[in-house]
Protein backbone atom coordinates (compact mmCIF):
# COMPACT_ATOMS: atom_id res chain seq x y z
CA UNK A 1 0.00 0.00 0.00
CA UNK A 2 1.31 3.69 -0.85
CA UNK A 3 1.35 6.13 2.26
CA UNK A 4 -0.43 9.56 1.26
CA UNK A 5 3.48 11.11 1.73
CA UNK A 6 4.77 8.28 -1.49
CA UNK A 7 1.85 9.53 -3.56
CA UNK A 8 1.25 13.24 -3.00
CA UNK A 9 5.27 13.30 -2.85
CA UNK A 10 5.77 11.81 -6.60
CA UNK A 11 2.96 14.19 -7.41
CA UNK A 12 5.60 16.84 -6.47
CA UNK A 13 8.07 15.49 -8.37
CA UNK A 14 6.10 15.35 -11.42
CA UNK A 15 5.09 19.21 -11.23
CA UNK A 16 8.76 19.80 -11.04
CA UNK A 17 9.23 18.09 -13.76
CA UNK A 18 6.42 19.80 -15.75
CA UNK A 19 8.31 23.15 -14.44
CA UNK A 20 11.22 22.21 -15.61
CA UNK A 21 10.43 21.74 -19.30
CA UNK A 22 7.95 25.21 -18.99
CA UNK A 23 10.67 27.15 -18.04
CA UNK A 24 13.23 25.86 -20.39
CA UNK A 25 11.17 26.91 -23.39
CA UNK A 26 10.03 30.49 -21.94
CA UNK A 27 14.15 31.02 -20.91
CA UNK A 28 14.96 29.84 -24.79
CA UNK A 29 11.85 32.37 -26.12
CA UNK A 30 10.10 29.03 -27.63
CA UNK A 31 7.11 30.85 -27.06
CA UNK A 32 3.87 28.74 -28.29
CA UNK A 33 5.34 25.33 -26.55
CA UNK A 34 5.78 27.35 -23.54
CA UNK A 35 2.33 28.25 -23.93
CA UNK A 36 1.39 24.39 -24.16
CA UNK A 37 3.67 23.30 -21.68
CA UNK A 38 2.74 25.98 -18.97
CA UNK A 39 -0.95 24.97 -19.46
CA UNK A 40 0.39 21.09 -18.81
CA UNK A 41 2.12 22.11 -15.55
CA UNK A 42 -0.72 24.48 -14.56
CA UNK A 43 -3.71 21.28 -14.97
CA UNK A 44 -0.99 19.03 -13.25
CA UNK A 45 -1.00 21.60 -9.95
CA UNK A 46 -4.60 22.14 -10.01
CA UNK A 47 -5.31 18.17 -10.08
CA UNK A 48 -3.00 18.07 -7.31
CA UNK A 49 -4.46 20.79 -5.18
CA UNK A 50 -7.90 19.05 -5.64
CA UNK A 51 -6.54 16.16 -4.41
CA UNK A 52 -5.96 17.73 -1.78
CA UNK A 53 -8.46 20.08 -1.19
CA UNK A 54 -11.04 18.04 -1.88
CA UNK A 55 -9.84 14.44 -0.49
CA UNK A 56 -7.07 14.97 1.61
CA UNK A 57 -7.78 18.00 3.60
CA UNK A 58 -11.75 17.40 4.21
CA UNK A 59 -10.90 13.90 5.74
CA UNK A 60 -7.74 14.65 8.04
CA UNK A 61 -10.07 17.73 9.13
CA UNK A 62 -12.49 15.12 10.12
CA UNK A 63 -9.74 13.49 11.95
CA UNK A 64 -8.27 15.52 14.06
CA UNK A 65 -8.86 19.06 14.81
CA UNK A 66 -4.97 19.80 15.01
CA UNK A 67 -4.44 20.24 11.32
CA UNK A 68 -6.59 23.16 10.64
CA UNK A 69 -4.19 25.57 11.13
CA UNK A 70 -1.75 23.58 9.16
CA UNK A 71 -4.12 23.29 6.21
CA UNK A 72 -5.52 26.61 6.46
CA UNK A 73 -1.91 27.62 5.44
CA UNK A 74 -1.87 25.39 2.86
CA UNK A 75 -5.15 26.49 1.15
CA UNK A 76 -3.21 30.14 1.57
CA UNK A 77 -0.69 29.17 -0.09
CA UNK A 78 -2.53 27.29 -3.21
CA UNK A 79 -4.48 30.48 -3.87
CA UNK A 80 -0.76 32.31 -4.02
CA UNK A 81 0.51 29.75 -6.14
CA UNK A 82 -3.01 30.25 -8.33
CA UNK A 83 -2.09 34.10 -8.55
CA UNK A 84 1.43 33.38 -9.78
CA UNK A 85 0.15 30.96 -12.39
CA UNK A 86 -2.61 33.06 -13.73
CA UNK A 87 0.18 36.31 -13.19
CA UNK A 88 2.58 33.74 -15.25
CA UNK A 89 0.22 32.82 -18.27
CA UNK A 90 -0.46 36.50 -18.94
CA UNK A 91 3.32 37.19 -19.09
CA UNK A 92 3.43 34.94 -22.10
CA UNK A 93 0.70 35.95 -23.52
CA UNK A 94 2.91 39.17 -24.04
CA UNK A 95 6.42 37.26 -24.73
CA UNK A 96 7.90 38.95 -22.27
CA UNK A 97 10.97 37.27 -21.24
CA UNK A 98 11.90 39.18 -17.80
CA UNK A 99 8.38 39.29 -17.08
CA UNK A 100 7.76 35.58 -17.40
CA UNK A 101 11.08 34.88 -15.60
CA UNK A 102 9.68 36.84 -12.19
CA UNK A 103 7.07 34.83 -12.23
CA UNK A 104 8.67 31.59 -12.85
CA UNK A 105 11.08 32.28 -9.99
CA UNK A 106 8.90 33.34 -7.93
CA UNK A 107 6.72 30.19 -8.18
CA UNK A 108 9.36 28.08 -7.96
CA UNK A 109 10.73 28.84 -4.16
CA UNK A 110 6.94 29.34 -3.32
CA UNK A 111 6.17 25.83 -4.49
CA UNK A 112 9.16 24.41 -2.80
CA UNK A 113 9.44 25.55 0.30
CA UNK A 114 5.06 24.49 0.25
CA UNK A 115 6.10 21.17 -0.84
CA UNK A 116 9.06 20.95 2.07
CA UNK A 117 6.13 21.77 4.30
CA UNK A 118 3.57 19.42 3.08
CA UNK A 119 6.24 16.40 2.90
CA UNK A 120 7.53 16.97 6.31
CA UNK A 121 4.78 18.11 8.14
CA UNK A 122 1.21 17.89 6.74
CA UNK A 123 1.66 14.34 5.28
CA UNK A 124 3.41 12.58 7.37
CA UNK A 125 0.44 13.74 9.64
CA UNK A 126 -1.99 12.56 7.17
CA UNK A 127 -0.58 9.44 7.33
CA UNK A 128 -0.79 8.74 10.95
CA UNK A 129 -4.00 10.36 11.51
CA UNK A 130 -6.10 8.76 8.70
CA UNK A 131 -4.04 6.21 7.09
CA UNK A 132 -7.22 4.70 4.82
CA UNK A 133 -6.85 7.56 2.99
CA UNK A 134 -3.33 6.86 0.76
CA UNK A 135 -5.60 4.11 -1.22
CA UNK A 136 -8.24 6.97 -2.11
CA UNK A 137 -5.52 9.08 -3.45
CA UNK A 138 -3.26 6.32 -4.68
CA UNK A 139 -6.62 5.08 -7.12
CA UNK A 140 -7.64 9.43 -7.53
CA UNK A 141 -4.29 9.28 -9.86
CA UNK A 142 -4.15 6.11 -10.90
CA UNK A 143 -7.73 6.63 -12.58
CA UNK A 144 -6.11 10.21 -13.75
CA UNK A 145 -3.59 8.76 -15.64
CA UNK B 1 3.40 17.16 16.71
CA UNK B 2 3.25 20.71 17.02
CA UNK B 3 2.69 22.39 13.59
CA UNK B 4 2.36 25.64 14.54
CA UNK B 5 5.47 26.39 12.63
CA UNK B 6 3.69 26.48 9.49
CA UNK B 7 1.50 29.83 10.58
CA UNK B 8 2.34 32.79 8.10
CA UNK B 9 1.17 34.90 11.21
CA UNK B 10 4.80 33.77 12.58
CA UNK B 11 7.00 35.82 9.76
CA UNK B 12 8.56 37.71 11.63
CA UNK B 13 8.24 41.32 10.59
CA UNK B 14 10.63 41.63 7.50
CA UNK B 15 11.90 45.13 8.78
CA UNK B 16 14.08 42.80 11.04
CA UNK B 17 16.34 40.74 8.22
CA UNK B 18 16.52 44.25 6.35
CA UNK B 19 17.71 45.55 10.06
CA UNK B 20 20.35 43.17 10.34
CA UNK B 21 21.66 42.81 6.56
CA UNK B 22 21.45 46.62 6.03
CA UNK B 23 23.90 47.15 9.11
CA UNK B 24 26.03 43.82 7.76
CA UNK B 25 26.48 45.90 4.11
CA UNK B 26 27.74 48.88 6.22
CA UNK B 27 30.18 46.79 8.13
CA UNK B 28 31.53 45.91 4.83
CA UNK B 29 32.07 49.40 3.81
CA UNK B 30 33.65 50.12 7.06
CA UNK B 31 35.85 47.05 6.28
CA UNK B 32 36.60 48.98 2.71
CA UNK B 33 37.19 52.62 4.91
CA UNK B 34 40.08 50.73 6.87
CA UNK B 35 41.58 49.35 3.99
CA UNK B 36 42.02 52.35 2.31
CA UNK B 37 43.03 54.63 5.28
CA UNK B 38 45.11 52.01 6.45
CA UNK B 39 46.88 50.48 3.08
CA UNK B 40 50.36 50.44 3.87
CA UNK B 41 49.36 49.07 7.18
CA UNK B 42 47.01 46.24 6.94
CA UNK B 43 48.75 43.74 4.92
CA UNK B 44 51.93 43.85 6.75
CA UNK B 45 50.70 40.84 9.13
CA UNK B 46 47.93 39.15 10.42
CA UNK B 47 48.33 40.22 13.68
CA UNK B 48 48.65 43.73 12.54
CA UNK B 49 45.77 45.77 14.75
CA UNK B 50 43.71 46.79 11.60
CA UNK B 51 44.15 43.58 10.18
CA UNK B 52 42.59 42.32 13.56
CA UNK B 53 40.26 44.99 13.20
CA UNK B 54 38.84 44.02 9.72
CA UNK B 55 38.75 40.55 10.60
CA UNK B 56 36.14 41.41 13.47
CA UNK B 57 34.49 43.90 11.48
CA UNK B 58 33.78 40.83 8.83
CA UNK B 59 33.10 38.36 11.34
CA UNK B 60 31.32 40.43 13.89
CA UNK B 61 29.71 43.18 11.35
CA UNK B 62 29.40 41.31 8.51
CA UNK B 63 28.26 37.48 9.54
CA UNK B 64 27.19 37.43 12.93
CA UNK B 65 24.47 40.07 11.81
CA UNK B 66 23.38 38.29 8.61
CA UNK B 67 23.41 34.93 10.92
CA UNK B 68 21.47 36.21 13.24
CA UNK B 69 19.40 38.01 10.96
CA UNK B 70 18.56 35.21 8.69
CA UNK B 71 18.22 32.76 11.79
CA UNK B 72 15.02 34.92 13.29
CA UNK B 73 13.91 35.13 10.18
CA UNK B 74 14.33 31.17 9.68
CA UNK B 75 13.25 29.75 13.17
CA UNK B 76 9.54 30.23 12.90
CA UNK B 77 10.44 27.33 9.90
CA UNK B 78 12.94 25.57 11.76
CA UNK B 79 11.55 24.92 15.08
CA UNK B 80 7.99 25.84 14.69
CA UNK B 81 8.07 29.42 17.25
CA UNK B 82 10.11 32.52 16.56
CA UNK B 83 12.06 34.00 19.55
CA UNK B 84 10.20 35.24 22.37
CA UNK B 85 8.78 38.28 22.14
CA UNK B 86 10.80 38.58 18.94
CA UNK B 87 10.74 42.44 17.97
CA UNK B 88 12.15 43.79 21.29
CA UNK B 89 14.57 40.80 21.54
CA UNK B 90 16.26 41.30 18.26
CA UNK B 91 16.38 44.81 18.64
CA UNK B 92 18.42 44.66 22.00
CA UNK B 93 20.64 41.97 19.70
CA UNK B 94 21.34 44.02 16.94
CA UNK B 95 22.01 46.70 18.75
CA UNK B 96 24.46 45.50 21.27
CA UNK B 97 26.01 43.54 18.09
CA UNK B 98 26.16 46.63 16.38
CA UNK B 99 27.55 48.53 19.36
CA UNK B 100 30.13 45.85 20.48
CA UNK B 101 31.51 45.27 17.28
CA UNK B 102 32.04 49.11 16.35
CA UNK B 103 33.90 49.10 19.54
CA UNK B 104 36.13 46.13 19.37
CA UNK B 105 37.07 47.25 16.08
CA UNK B 106 37.90 50.31 16.93
CA UNK B 107 39.65 49.20 20.07
CA UNK B 108 41.86 46.93 17.73
CA UNK B 109 42.22 50.02 15.48
CA UNK B 110 43.87 52.48 18.80
CA UNK B 111 45.09 49.36 20.75
CA UNK B 112 43.17 50.70 23.05
CA UNK B 113 41.92 47.45 25.79
CA UNK B 114 39.10 49.28 27.80
CA UNK B 115 37.54 49.86 23.90
CA UNK B 116 38.37 46.22 23.54
CA UNK B 117 36.87 44.84 26.84
CA UNK B 118 33.71 46.43 26.37
CA UNK B 119 33.39 45.41 22.39
CA UNK B 120 34.18 41.97 23.49
CA UNK B 121 31.74 41.80 26.09
CA UNK B 122 28.90 43.57 23.96
CA UNK B 123 28.88 41.17 20.72
CA UNK B 124 29.54 37.85 23.09
CA UNK B 125 26.69 39.61 24.88
CA UNK B 126 24.58 40.01 22.14
CA UNK B 127 25.20 36.58 20.94
CA UNK B 128 24.85 34.37 24.05
CA UNK B 129 21.44 36.65 24.51
CA UNK B 130 20.51 35.36 20.67
CA UNK B 131 21.83 31.88 21.75
CA UNK B 132 19.11 31.69 24.70
CA UNK B 133 16.88 33.02 22.60
CA UNK B 134 16.65 30.11 20.26
CA UNK B 135 16.93 27.75 23.11
CA UNK B 136 13.69 29.24 24.94
CA UNK B 137 12.19 29.33 21.29
CA UNK B 138 13.34 25.49 20.96
CA UNK B 139 12.32 24.37 24.76
CA UNK B 140 8.30 25.90 23.87
CA UNK B 141 7.93 24.47 20.71
CA UNK B 142 9.01 20.64 21.30
CA UNK B 143 9.17 19.83 17.51
CA UNK B 144 12.50 19.23 15.63
CA UNK B 145 13.36 19.58 12.74
CA UNK B 146 15.82 18.14 9.98
CA UNK B 147 18.20 20.66 10.34
CA UNK B 148 17.91 20.66 14.17
CA UNK B 149 21.10 18.53 14.27
CA UNK B 150 23.80 20.55 11.85
CA UNK B 151 22.51 24.27 12.73
CA UNK B 152 22.26 23.63 16.44
CA UNK B 153 26.08 22.11 16.41
CA UNK B 154 26.97 24.95 14.25
CA UNK B 155 25.67 27.33 16.33
CA UNK B 156 27.08 25.86 19.46
CA UNK B 157 30.66 26.33 18.21
CA UNK B 158 30.42 29.79 18.62
CA UNK B 159 30.66 29.55 22.44
CA UNK B 160 33.70 28.41 22.36
CA UNK B 161 34.92 30.82 20.02
CA UNK B 162 33.37 33.62 22.20
CA UNK B 163 34.96 32.10 25.19
CA UNK B 164 38.54 32.13 24.09
CA UNK B 165 37.70 35.47 22.67
CA UNK B 166 36.97 37.03 26.07
CA UNK B 167 39.80 34.94 27.71
CA UNK B 168 42.14 36.73 25.35
CA UNK B 169 41.02 40.26 25.73
CA UNK B 170 41.69 39.80 29.67
CA UNK B 171 44.60 37.97 28.89
CA UNK B 172 45.44 41.31 26.73
CA UNK B 173 44.44 43.45 29.77
CA UNK B 174 46.60 41.38 32.05
CA UNK B 175 44.24 39.93 34.12
CA UNK B 176 44.79 35.96 33.19
CA UNK B 177 47.56 34.76 32.02
CA UNK B 178 47.60 33.34 28.07
CA UNK B 179 50.71 31.26 27.25
CA UNK B 180 50.84 30.82 23.71
CA UNK B 181 48.79 33.09 22.18
CA UNK B 182 49.40 32.68 18.63
CA UNK B 183 47.91 29.32 18.96
CA UNK B 184 45.09 30.20 21.17
CA UNK B 185 44.02 32.13 18.48
CA UNK B 186 44.19 29.49 16.14
CA UNK B 187 42.05 27.74 18.23
CA UNK B 188 39.32 30.34 18.44
CA UNK B 189 39.88 31.19 14.98
CA UNK B 190 39.23 27.77 14.01
CA UNK B 191 35.81 27.40 16.18
CA UNK B 192 34.77 30.73 14.73
CA UNK B 193 35.49 30.14 11.33
CA UNK B 194 34.94 26.27 10.38
CA UNK B 195 33.27 25.27 13.50
CA UNK B 196 30.58 28.22 13.52
CA UNK B 197 30.60 29.90 10.21
CA UNK B 198 31.48 26.95 7.80
CA UNK B 199 29.16 24.51 9.78
CA UNK B 200 25.96 26.85 9.66
CA UNK B 201 26.93 28.45 5.93
CA UNK B 202 27.10 24.91 4.51
CA UNK B 203 24.33 23.32 6.61
CA UNK B 204 21.80 26.58 4.87
CA UNK B 205 23.26 25.93 1.27
CA UNK B 206 22.52 22.41 1.30
CA UNK B 207 19.28 23.29 2.97
CA UNK B 208 18.35 25.63 0.30
CA UNK B 209 20.20 24.36 -3.55
CA UNK B 210 16.78 21.99 -3.84
CA UNK B 211 14.44 25.15 -3.31
CA UNK B 212 15.63 27.30 -5.62
CA UNK B 213 17.48 24.97 -8.29
CA UNK B 214 15.67 21.11 -7.75
CA UNK B 215 18.80 19.71 -6.56
CA UNK B 216 18.71 16.41 -5.14
CA UNK B 217 18.38 16.49 -0.92
CA UNK B 218 21.56 15.50 0.77
CA UNK B 219 20.11 13.38 3.66
CA UNK B 220 20.02 15.38 7.14
CA UNK B 221 22.05 11.89 8.72
CA UNK B 222 25.14 12.29 6.62
CA UNK B 223 24.81 16.14 6.49
CA UNK B 224 24.57 15.67 10.51
CA UNK B 225 27.80 13.32 10.72
CA UNK B 226 29.96 15.17 9.06
CA UNK B 227 28.76 18.38 10.93
CA UNK B 228 29.29 16.44 14.14
CA UNK B 229 32.59 14.60 12.69
CA UNK B 230 33.91 18.14 12.55
CA UNK B 231 33.17 19.17 15.44
CA UNK B 232 34.39 16.29 17.18
CA UNK B 233 37.63 17.18 15.27
CA UNK B 234 37.52 20.90 16.61
CA UNK B 235 37.36 19.48 20.51
CA UNK B 236 40.66 17.46 19.47
CA UNK B 237 41.97 20.41 18.21
CA UNK B 238 41.71 22.57 21.03
CA UNK B 239 43.11 19.45 23.15
CA UNK B 240 46.12 19.80 21.07
CA UNK B 241 46.06 23.04 22.63
CA UNK B 242 45.39 22.82 26.30
CA UNK B 243 47.29 19.68 26.96
CA UNK B 244 50.14 20.43 24.64
CA UNK B 245 49.45 17.14 22.71
CA UNK B 246 50.88 18.13 19.47
CA UNK B 247 49.94 15.12 17.48
CA UNK B 248 46.36 16.07 17.80
CA UNK B 249 46.91 18.69 15.65
CA UNK B 250 46.48 16.98 12.61
CA UNK B 251 42.82 17.39 13.59
CA UNK B 252 43.04 21.02 11.39
CA UNK B 253 43.95 19.76 7.89
CA UNK B 254 41.52 16.73 8.73
CA UNK B 255 38.62 19.41 8.84
CA UNK B 256 39.81 21.20 5.94
CA UNK B 257 39.77 18.19 4.21
CA UNK B 258 36.18 17.65 5.13
CA UNK B 259 35.33 20.97 4.15
CA UNK B 260 36.70 20.70 1.10
CA UNK B 261 34.82 17.21 0.24
CA UNK B 262 31.72 18.95 1.34
CA UNK B 263 32.47 21.29 -1.55
CA UNK B 264 32.97 18.96 -4.09
CA UNK B 265 29.23 17.94 -3.00
CA UNK B 266 27.64 21.02 -3.06
CA UNK B 267 29.53 21.67 -6.33
CA UNK B 268 28.45 18.25 -7.79
CA UNK B 269 24.50 18.59 -6.48
CA UNK B 270 24.48 22.11 -8.36
CA UNK B 271 26.04 20.72 -11.54
CA UNK B 272 23.38 17.68 -11.65
CA UNK B 273 20.57 20.09 -10.66
CA UNK B 274 17.40 19.56 -12.95
CA UNK B 275 17.09 23.42 -13.09
CA UNK B 276 19.50 24.30 -15.98
CA UNK B 277 19.12 28.27 -15.33
CA UNK B 278 22.68 30.27 -13.97
CA UNK B 279 21.34 32.87 -12.07
CA UNK B 280 23.18 35.31 -9.92
CA UNK B 281 23.08 33.36 -7.11
CA UNK B 282 24.90 30.45 -8.79
CA UNK B 283 27.68 32.63 -9.66
CA UNK B 284 27.79 33.96 -5.88
CA UNK B 285 28.00 30.29 -4.89
CA UNK B 286 30.55 28.74 -7.11
CA UNK B 287 32.51 31.60 -6.49
CA UNK B 288 32.64 31.02 -2.70
CA UNK B 289 33.13 27.25 -3.60
CA UNK B 290 35.99 28.07 -5.76
CA UNK B 291 37.69 30.90 -2.94
CA UNK B 292 37.88 27.81 -0.52
CA UNK B 293 39.74 25.57 -2.98
CA UNK B 294 42.41 28.64 -3.32
CA UNK B 295 41.90 28.87 0.42
CA UNK B 296 43.55 25.44 0.86
CA UNK B 297 45.45 26.08 -1.95
CA UNK B 298 47.70 28.99 -0.51
CA UNK B 299 47.49 27.06 3.24
CA UNK B 300 49.38 24.28 1.79
CA UNK B 301 51.59 26.58 -0.70
CA UNK B 302 52.22 27.91 3.75
CA UNK B 303 53.92 31.31 3.42
CA UNK B 304 51.07 33.76 3.33
CA UNK B 305 48.44 34.27 5.81
CA UNK B 306 46.63 37.40 4.84
CA UNK B 307 46.31 35.39 1.06
CA UNK B 308 44.62 32.51 3.01
CA UNK B 309 42.31 35.45 5.02
CA UNK B 310 41.18 36.87 2.05
CA UNK B 311 40.01 33.82 0.33
CA UNK B 312 38.48 32.42 3.06
CA UNK B 313 37.29 35.47 4.59
CA UNK B 314 36.42 37.98 1.37
CA UNK B 315 35.92 34.42 -0.92
CA UNK B 316 33.94 32.55 1.11
CA UNK B 317 32.28 33.74 3.88
CA UNK B 318 31.00 36.75 2.09
CA UNK B 319 30.50 35.66 -1.33
CA UNK B 320 28.19 32.50 0.02
CA UNK B 321 26.06 34.53 2.06
CA UNK B 322 25.37 37.60 -0.23
CA UNK B 323 24.53 35.11 -2.84
CA UNK B 324 21.47 33.60 -0.92
CA UNK B 325 20.33 37.46 0.10
CA UNK B 326 20.19 37.73 -3.34
CA UNK B 327 17.06 35.40 -3.20
CA UNK B 328 16.10 35.39 0.19
CA UNK B 329 15.31 39.58 0.29
CA UNK B 330 13.08 39.73 -3.13
CA UNK B 331 11.06 36.31 -1.84
CA UNK B 332 10.49 37.92 1.72
CA UNK B 333 9.67 40.66 -0.19
CA UNK B 334 6.90 39.16 -2.20
CA UNK B 335 6.11 36.75 0.26
CA UNK B 336 5.21 39.30 2.96
CA UNK B 337 3.07 41.22 0.53
CA UNK B 338 1.61 38.24 -0.78
CA UNK B 339 0.35 37.62 2.44
CA UNK B 340 -0.77 40.71 3.50
CA UNK B 341 -3.36 40.37 0.29
CA UNK B 342 -4.42 36.90 1.46
CA UNK B 343 -4.93 38.40 5.06
CA UNK B 344 -6.88 41.48 3.08
CA UNK B 345 -9.10 38.52 1.57
CA UNK B 346 -8.35 38.87 -2.06
CA UNK B 347 -5.71 38.86 -4.39
CA UNK B 348 -6.17 40.30 -7.14
CA UNK B 349 -3.75 43.28 -7.44
CA UNK B 350 -1.16 42.84 -9.75
CA UNK B 351 1.90 42.36 -7.60
CA UNK B 352 5.19 42.36 -8.85
CA UNK B 353 7.28 38.82 -8.75
CA UNK B 354 10.58 38.67 -6.75
CA UNK B 355 12.49 40.01 -9.08
CA UNK B 356 11.44 43.60 -8.97
CA UNK B 357 12.68 44.32 -5.50
CA UNK B 358 16.34 43.27 -6.30
CA UNK B 359 16.40 43.16 -10.88
CA UNK B 360 19.02 40.27 -11.73
CA UNK B 361 20.93 43.23 -13.21
CA UNK B 362 21.92 45.30 -9.79
CA UNK B 363 22.73 42.06 -8.44
CA UNK B 364 25.28 41.29 -11.06
CA UNK B 365 26.67 44.21 -11.21
CA UNK B 366 27.65 44.01 -7.02
CA UNK B 367 28.80 39.88 -8.29
CA UNK B 368 31.38 41.77 -10.84
CA UNK B 369 32.43 44.52 -8.31
CA UNK B 370 32.52 42.53 -5.28
CA UNK B 371 34.75 39.71 -7.22
CA UNK B 372 37.23 42.25 -8.30
CA UNK B 373 37.47 43.30 -5.26
CA UNK B 374 38.37 40.27 -3.63
CA UNK B 375 40.55 39.54 -6.17
CA UNK B 376 42.32 43.17 -6.14
CA UNK B 377 42.20 42.09 -2.46
CA UNK B 378 43.96 38.66 -3.19
CA UNK B 379 46.88 40.38 -4.81
CA UNK B 380 47.23 42.84 -2.42
CA UNK B 381 47.64 40.16 -0.06
CA UNK B 382 50.83 39.39 -2.43
CA UNK B 383 51.60 43.23 -3.35
CA UNK B 384 50.72 45.06 -1.29
CA UNK B 385 52.25 48.56 -2.26
CA UNK B 386 50.34 48.10 -5.71
CA UNK B 387 46.81 46.81 -4.88
CA UNK B 388 46.06 47.88 -0.65
CA UNK B 389 44.71 51.31 -1.62
CA UNK B 390 42.69 50.27 -4.78
CA UNK B 391 41.43 46.99 -3.50
CA UNK B 392 40.31 49.15 -0.58
CA UNK B 393 38.34 51.96 -2.89
CA UNK B 394 36.81 49.10 -4.96
CA UNK B 395 35.56 47.16 -2.22
CA UNK B 396 34.35 50.52 -0.64
CA UNK B 397 32.20 50.95 -4.23
CA UNK B 398 30.46 47.36 -3.89
CA UNK B 399 30.06 47.29 -0.50
CA UNK B 400 27.89 51.02 -1.31
CA UNK B 401 26.24 48.78 -4.22
CA UNK B 402 24.94 46.13 -1.66
CA UNK B 403 23.46 48.79 0.59
CA UNK B 404 21.80 50.15 -2.50
CA UNK B 405 21.04 47.32 -3.73
CA UNK B 406 19.35 46.43 -0.63
CA UNK B 407 17.79 49.82 0.65
CA UNK B 408 15.81 49.95 -3.29
CA UNK B 409 14.37 46.51 -2.06
CA UNK B 410 12.94 48.28 1.06
CA UNK B 411 12.12 51.25 -0.80
CA UNK B 412 10.04 49.12 -3.52
CA UNK B 413 8.54 46.93 -0.83
CA UNK B 414 7.49 50.15 0.88
CA UNK B 415 5.81 51.42 -2.56
CA UNK B 416 4.13 48.02 -3.02
CA UNK B 417 2.85 48.02 0.82
CA UNK B 418 1.62 51.76 0.47
CA UNK B 419 -0.50 51.01 -3.30
CA UNK B 420 -1.97 47.66 -1.59
CA UNK B 421 -3.31 49.94 1.78
CA UNK B 422 -4.22 52.43 -1.54
CA UNK B 423 -6.49 49.32 -3.64
CA UNK B 424 -7.91 48.42 -0.34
Amino acid sequence: MKTINDSMTQDHRRCDELFIDMEQAIMQHRWSEADRLCREFIDSMEHHFKIEEELLFPVLLKATAEARGPINVMLAEHAQMRHLMSQLVSSLENMSRTLSAGYVDTLLVTMQQHNMKEEGILYPMADKAVPAAGDAIAKAYSESV
Amino acid sequence: MKTTGLSLEQAPPIVIPFKFFLTASLFVFAVGLVLVVGADKVFLSRWSPLALAITHLVTLGFLAQVMTGAMIQLLPVLAGSPIPAVVTTSRIIHLMLLGGTLLLALGFFHTDQLLIETGATLSGGAIMLFLAAVMVSLIRSGRRHDNAISFGLGWLAIIPTVAIGIYMVLGLGGLVAVGDMPRLVAVHLSWGLLGWVGTVLFSTVFQLLPIFYITDEISPGSRDFYVALIMLLLMLYSLAYFWNIESLEISLPIILALFLFLSFKLFQSIRSRRRKIVDVTLLFLWSGLASLLLAALAWIHGDNDLLVAVFLLGGVCMTMPIGIIYKVIPFLCWFHLQSLQVKQGRISSRLPSMKHYISDKDAKRHYLLHITAILLMAAAAMMPTLFARLSGLLFSLASLYFLRNLLFALLRYRAQQKALAVEQ
